[in-house]
């Protein structure tokens, strides 16, 4: 045997074998991770796109008509140029010589100047030099001015060369004119169709160069595609909407456009995912709109993973179960992990608008946003939980500082109990008998709770003071009439029955106030009468306010209103109080800071109704009455509910699940479930009473809680610089500071203002008697005479059976809203100059004449001075003489000149104003005074005379 | 059937019942003296170091992974990437185990016939290097790289947000190979369990060769010659090494609650924790009157105990069972040897104290940070 061979524990063919394929192997894993780090999802994303774009091309190419009989007279004009320019070859290749030879010539010429210059400054830096050390100046000065006009002499040399060349140039040029110009021509007829066939030739294979075909094919190869690759990451830099790593903060960076391509291009509105255009681009995303993409990027508003370029990666969120098993079948879709900004689920995409927005009481456009803050607002979360953006604000809920005066015992406690068994759309929400205090302990206890709830309010409170007498019944008929015309309905409702209402901004505008059912079992006639004659009599800080009624009508709306009963809420029994359960309630509250002895001690000295008082106070502080009532001893109480100032921001982990799994994961997931049932993560839980869930069931609808999540998304840490927030400018700011009081007392549910509100317009019918319309109304009213109007309102339309009330507001509230309304019409003069007008003047004649009974008529519909109209009395219309101290003048010429574009709707007609053709006959001078001839068709100078004389009315 | 079989293993896994099952079966398995070698026998349990029992105990183990991956909340760990080399752990240490005692017992058999063991005829103390050695480790290299470039394709890294040090996850766990240092830190304070401990390991591991004189059993794999040595070796490193790394990474979940492997991760799981101090349990349970405000009186029963454990027993040892020890080493030597056998036993007995009598700290003076 070979010694070697007897050596070896392994055959060395077979070693050599296993080396081969193990180095196979591992070349293969090479390749693989060149394929697995080139195959990305945005590639072939991309590559769909491109295909797209060019069918979309394509169509495009074929769907632009061109003139072909224009083309082809284009054409032939071409031809023929070229063919005269044909005849003209010998004298142009004569030119073209001599300007080869000229230009040389200016060429060596122009180089003689310029070396020239260049020593001329050498010797100048000499000259500079002698000058400074005062040696040789005469010898630097001589070679100096010797330099200088040496130079000059070259200059001119090489001009002269100049003008040869540019005489040759212009001469040629003329020769070739005419096919310039018809070339230029055909241009531009083809011009659209050169840009499509352009586009194409750069990303269609089939119309491009064989080049371009290799080119395309090789730039994207694996490895040579970091040169100049065609499928590239698109990525969007925003400066100034930061992401928060913890420590510092970096500019956003958004690639969402590497496979949304044409989000932001009109015209891929069908086109399937991820290649959809923007569903408005008006708003968002062009260059035009207030939103432009390179400005805004995309995660700023929708939130997400910005960096990601995969479909999971970006952090993309299925608002509901059923789009997450859609979507896991369609992309293998699961929830990114180790991220906790998740993109907002398209439903909920608004939620984004309040990073800049977040001082405006109604956002124009994000619909859903606005009804989730209305509710907020309106069921008063901020009560209970803080909420930076309401800091501030006053209780939502009714004053029961004097309740004892206004409602009886048994009412409170069934109201408490259950307040839809007495109102089926109040906003006071359900406490009791709820998901997790359903069974009969806890009802049981309840009915015991209200019990003191009801002892501690009548106990602590004080007396009322009814100032105003019931003098005589009310007829109910008349007081139904007055309570549809005078202006309840701006904010009431009248619904006996559950009615299904659109959940809108409108609808809630128009359910401001209580629905007012049953009031006859609620409420005296005297408490009633007071309530209507003087709100702030009852509560301080009520925003209902005053209408102003005479005893009369105050007296018959009362009977109206009384005459609504609820016989099942009065037929329903008050259950007696259980002592025993009365102790053992004050004993577990007791024992919460005391020792079981000493409770036993301190409750055998207390009476029953000290217990009650306990237990009402205690029960109270529990469930936060006092976030929303002003109720005595609880002044200074704390809200009790979770601070949701920044609740979009909250970790999913921080939201307790308890045993709840059928809904997803997720902040909004979470949200949607605790809003239908505020007790549902109670599931499955043992507590004690006191640490069970107490948030009250408002009871929402699907469409009332996917606004509220929005907003409470919303409600989320942002770093956004100061230029990107929307009401940035103090005067910005005024405004929504004035429309925030515009809007929590409800003026938009009887005017239309800033292009939002006016629904009781759909009651009264008639546009002309509803409560006008101020969208323009800052720059219609004379700011003084504003500010006299609100501290007292006077009649302007004598025909309007609807009332502007009385509102208790500071002066600086007045201004707020005057301002405001004056910087929605882009006016900011406090004081202006009385418009004066001189009746000898030549446009006093003119407007008089045009206000006269032959021609305008103004007479016919409006009071003069108090001087009664001709027609019509329901056509009768404000008092002139009113005007010059009510009206801007610049406003008046606007509204004569077309007062349905400033009211739409208004009977005003548009008055007659002569025009050039209107006098231009013989004999005009019989018709029309000789200065409207003369300014017939300038209806500008004769609307301002129109307006100079209305605003002599009365003077 | 399954639902009991799943939680029967869930009741077993928890650590002070996993523990104590392994504390008792430890012995049997790795006879430290011929009296157990005895019932090792008459157990069988010396088949399990056969190729059969080898083959058995990789489908055993196999399957019970198979039936983990049916089960909703088991394979959520075993799939979540961090945990897969712990997978490949608990795979590559037995085997390993595995391998090398059965190689001892096969040489343990040869030595019993007078026969040569079995590295004597291959080697002779020469090993081919060239190119036998350097081939099929070069072999093995490329394969190991292959495997590892695979690995990160199939489980990519994950790219996660910037780290929040106001938010940490729940529950936070160590890099796999400190789990089991992190596990320590359930039932020492840090400075134990992450400073004293560790110290003592690498200290102890280092002083191997100047403690082990035995010249029997080298160069070659042999159980019944050095049954001592290897048993508490391996208790030191399956028992207090790669025992509280599985317990970390597949049975610590939210609030670093103990959760069976069968068992849903559930954050609201709640464990009564009413643990008491020595001091406690002296003074106010037994004496029934307050703690000494002297700390030094107060913990005096825990320091008379420590002090007893490390300076008592070697003692009482070195005169009765350990006293041919203490001949043939030394005093230091054997000093020593019993210090650290004696700190390897504190971590269990302070894990029994823990659940058996909820004992917090045997000496707390938290005036100093000094807890034990």
């Amino acid at each position: 045997m070979d010694p070697l061979k007897e050596q070896r524990y392994y055959r060395p063919q077979l070693l050599g074998k296993w080396f081969g394929i193990s180095s196979l192997i591992f070349v293969g894993t090479i390749f693989w991770i060149f394929g697995d780090d080139y195959r990305r999802e945005w590639k072939s994303y991309q590559m769909e796109f491109r295909r797209l774009e060019i069918e979309k091309t394509r169509v495009n190419l074929s769907h632009l008509e061109v003139d072909d009989k224009q083309k082809e007279l284009l054409e032939a004009n071409l031809a023929a140029a070229e063919d005269s320019l044909a005849g003209r070859r010998v004298r142009i290749i004569e030119l073209e010589n001599l300007l080869e030879k000229a230009d040389g010539q200016y060429y060596g010429a122009n180089l003689r100047h310029q070396s020239n210059t260049a020593d001329l400054e050498v010797v100048r830096y000499r000259l500079e030099r002698a000058l400074a050390t005062k040696k040789g100046i005469d010898r630097a000065q001589l070679v100096y001015q010797r330099m200088v006009d040496k130079d000059y002499r070259f200059q001119a040399v090489a001009e002269e060369q100049l003008v040869i060349v540019e005489d040759y140039q212009q001469n040629l040029k003329e020769l070739r004119t005419d096919v310039k110009d018809s070339e230029r021509q055909l241009a531009a007829l083809l011009r659209d169709v050169a840009i499509l066939e352009r586009k194409l030739t750069i990303i269609d294979p089939e119309e491009m160069t064989f080049a371009n075909k290799v080119a395309n094919v090789f730039r994207d190869l694996p490895v040579v595609d970091f040169l100049a690759p065609s499928l590239t990451i698109n990525q969007i830099i925003v400066k100034d909407i930061r992401d928060n790593i913890n420590f510092t903060t970096v500019p956003k960076v958004d690639r969402c456009t590497t496979c949304h391509l044409a989000i932001d291009k009109a015209g891929y509105e069908d086109a399937p995912q991820p290649f959809t255009t923007h569903p408005s681009l008006d708003r968002y995303l062009t260059s035009a709109s207030p939103h432009p993409i390179n400005d805004f990027g995309c995660t700023g508003c929708h939130a997400g993973r910005g960096r990601g370029t995969s479909f999971i990666s970006a952090g993309h969120m299925p608002a509901t179960l059923d789009q997450a098993h859609e979507w896991e079948e369609d992309y293998d879709w699961e929830p990114l992990e180790h991220w906790d900004e998740k993109m907002y689920p398209a439903a909920y995409s608004q939620a984004g608008c309040l990073k800049c927005h977040h001082s405006e009481p109604i956002l124009k456009g994000a619909e859903r946003l606005t009804l989730g803050l209305t509710i907020i607002e309106k069921a008063s979360c901020f009560g209970c939980h803080q909420l930076d953006r309401y800091k501030g604000w006053d209780r939502r809920g009714p004053n029961l500082a004097m309740v004892a005066g206004k409602l009886e015992q048994d009412f409170i406690f069934k109201w408490v109990r259950e307040p839809r068994s007495f109102r089926h759309n109040t906003w006071m929400p359900s406490f009791f008998n709820q998901s997790n205090t359903s069974d009969s302990a806890s009802v049981h206890r309840a009915d015991t709770e209200i019990h003191g709830i009801v002892h501690y309010l009548y106990a602590k409170s004080s007396e009322l003071q009814l100032p105003f007498k019931l003098a005589a019944r009310g007829e109910v008929a008349r007081g139904e009439a007055l309570f549809e015309s005078v202006g309840c309905l701006g904010c009431h409702v009248m619904e006996p029955e559950p009615v299904i209402v659109e959940a809108t901004l409108e609808r809630m505008m128009q359910r401001h106030g209580p629905n007012l059912i049953g009031l006859g079992s609620k409420v005296s006639a005297d408490w009633l009468f007071n309530w209507l004659k003087e709100p702030t009599n009852y509560n301080p800080i009520s925003r209902m306010p005053n209408l102003r009624l005479t005893d009369r009508e105050a007296a018959d709306i009362t009977a109206y209103l009384l005459d609504s009963r609820i016989p099942e809420f009065e037929a329903m029994s008050v259950p007696t109080l259980d002592e025993a359960e009365l102790d053992s309630i004050t004993l577990g509250w007791m024992a919460k800071d005391n020792t079981l002895q000493r409770v036993r001690s301190i409750m055998a000295e207390m009476s029953l109704d000290d217990k009650l008082e306990y237990v009402g106070r205690r029960s109270i502080l529990h469930y936060g009455c006092f976030s929303c009532h002003n109720l005595p001893g609880f002044e200074d109480a704390k809200p009790i509910g979770t601070p949701l100032t920044f609740e979009g921001s909250k970790p999913v982990h921080s939201l307790d699940f308890g045993s709840v799994h059928e809904i997803g994961h997720t902040n909004y997931n979470w949200f949607e479930a605790k809003l239908a049932d505020p007790r549902i993560f109670d599931r499955h839980t043992i507590k004690p009473h006191d640490a069970k869930l107490r948030m009250p069931n408002f009871h929402f609808s699907e469409e009332e809680i996917a606004a509220t999540v929005t907003a409470l998304l919303g409600f989320a840490k942002a770093d956004v610089g100061h230029a990107k927030l929307a009401s940035q400018s103090a005067e910005g700011e005024l405004i929504q500071r004035g429309l925030t009081v515009i809007k929590d007392y409800n003026c938009q549910g009887c005017h239309i203002i800033d292009g939002t509100g006016g629904q009781i317009r759909e009651i009264i019918g008639d546009v002309a008697l509803s409560p006008p319309n101020l969208n323009t109304e800052g720059a219609r009213v004379q700011p003084l005479w504003l500010f006299n109007f609100f501290k007292s309102p006077s009649t302007i339309r004598p025909n309007l059976k609807v009332r502007m009330p009385t509102y208790d507001f500071s002066d600086q509230t007045w201004n707020d809203i005057i301002k405001t309304f004056q910087y929605l019409n882009g006016i900011n003069t406090a004081f202006e100059m009385a418009h004066q007008v001189s009746t000898t003047s030549t446009s006093y004649g003119v407007g008089e004449f045009l206000a006269s009974g032959d021609v305008g008529d103004c007479g016919k519909c409006h009071l003069m001075a108090g001087k009664q109209p001709t027609g019509n009395r329901a056509d009768w219309a404000v008092d002139l003489a009113l005007t010059k101290h009510r009206l801007r003048p610049d406003w008046v010429v606007d509204w004569l000149r077309d007062p349905q574009a400033i009211m739409p709707g208004t009977k005003m007609p548009q008055p007659y104003i002569p025009t050039r053709e209107d006098v231009d006959f013989e004999g005009a001078e019989e018709y029309y005074p000789p200065p409207v001839i003369e300014m017939a068709g300038d209806s500008q100078a004769l609307l301002e005379s129109l307006r100079d004389y209305v605003y002599t009315i009365g003077q | 059937m399954l639902e009991l079989i799943k939680n029967t293993i869930d009741f077993l896994s928890q650590p002070s019942i996993s523990l104590t099952m392994i504390l008792v079966a430890f012995p049997f398995v790795f006879p430290p003296t011929e009296k157990f070698d005895v019932w090792h026998r008459k157990l069988k349990l010396h088949k399990i170091w056969t190729k059969q029992g080898g083959l058995i105990g990789l489908v055993l183990i196999t399957l019970y992974f198979f039936l983990g991956f049916t089960d909703e909340n088991f394979s959520l760990i075993l799939k979540k990437p961090d945990n897969v080399p712990i997978i490949f752990i608990i795979y590559s240490c037995l085997y390993f185990l595995w391998l090398s005692m059965y190689q001892a017992y096969e040489n343990d058999k040869r030595l019993a016939a007078g026969e040569p063991v079995a590295e004597y005829y291959p080697a002779k103390e020469k090993v081919l290097v060239w190119p036998d050695l350097v081939f099929i480790e070069f072999i093995a290299l490329i394969l190991m790289t292959v495997f590892l470039l695979i690995w990160s394709i199939a489980l990519p890294a994950p790219l996660e947000q910037a780290a929040n040090p106001t938010l940490s996850p729940n529950p936070a766990k160590a890099p796999w190979y400190f789990l089991g240092l992190q596990e320590m830190l359930v039932y020492f304070d840090p400075w134990i369990a992450g400073v004293l401990f560790p110290s003592l390991m690498i200290l102890g591991l280092m002083a191997i060769p100047y403690f082990d004189r035995n010249k029997e059993g080298s160069g070659y794999y042999s159980f019944a010659r050095r049954r001592k040595s290897i048993s508490i070796f391996l208790y030191g490193w399956l028992v207090l090494w790669i025992f509280p790394i599985v317990i970390g990474t597949f049975f610590r979940g939210p609030n670093w609650n103990f959760f069976g492997p069968f068992e849903e991760w559930s954050v609201a799981k709640v464990v009564a924790l009413s643990n008491v101090n020595l001091s406690d349990y002296i003074w106010v349970k037994m004496l029934r009157i307050g703690l000494p405000s002297n700390p030094l009186l107060r913990e005096s029963v825990g320091i008379v105990f420590l002090l007893a454990y490390f300076g008592l027993i070697p003692i009482v040892l070195a005169r009765g069972k350990l006293r041919a020890l203490l001949e043939k080493l030394g005093p230091i030597r054997y000093g020593l040897i019993v210090f650290l056998a004696l700190a390897m036993m504190l971590l269990p007995i302070k894990m029994y104290l823990r659940w058996t009598l909820n004992l917090k700290y045997i000496i707390a003076i938290p005036e100093a940070f000094f807890n034990i």
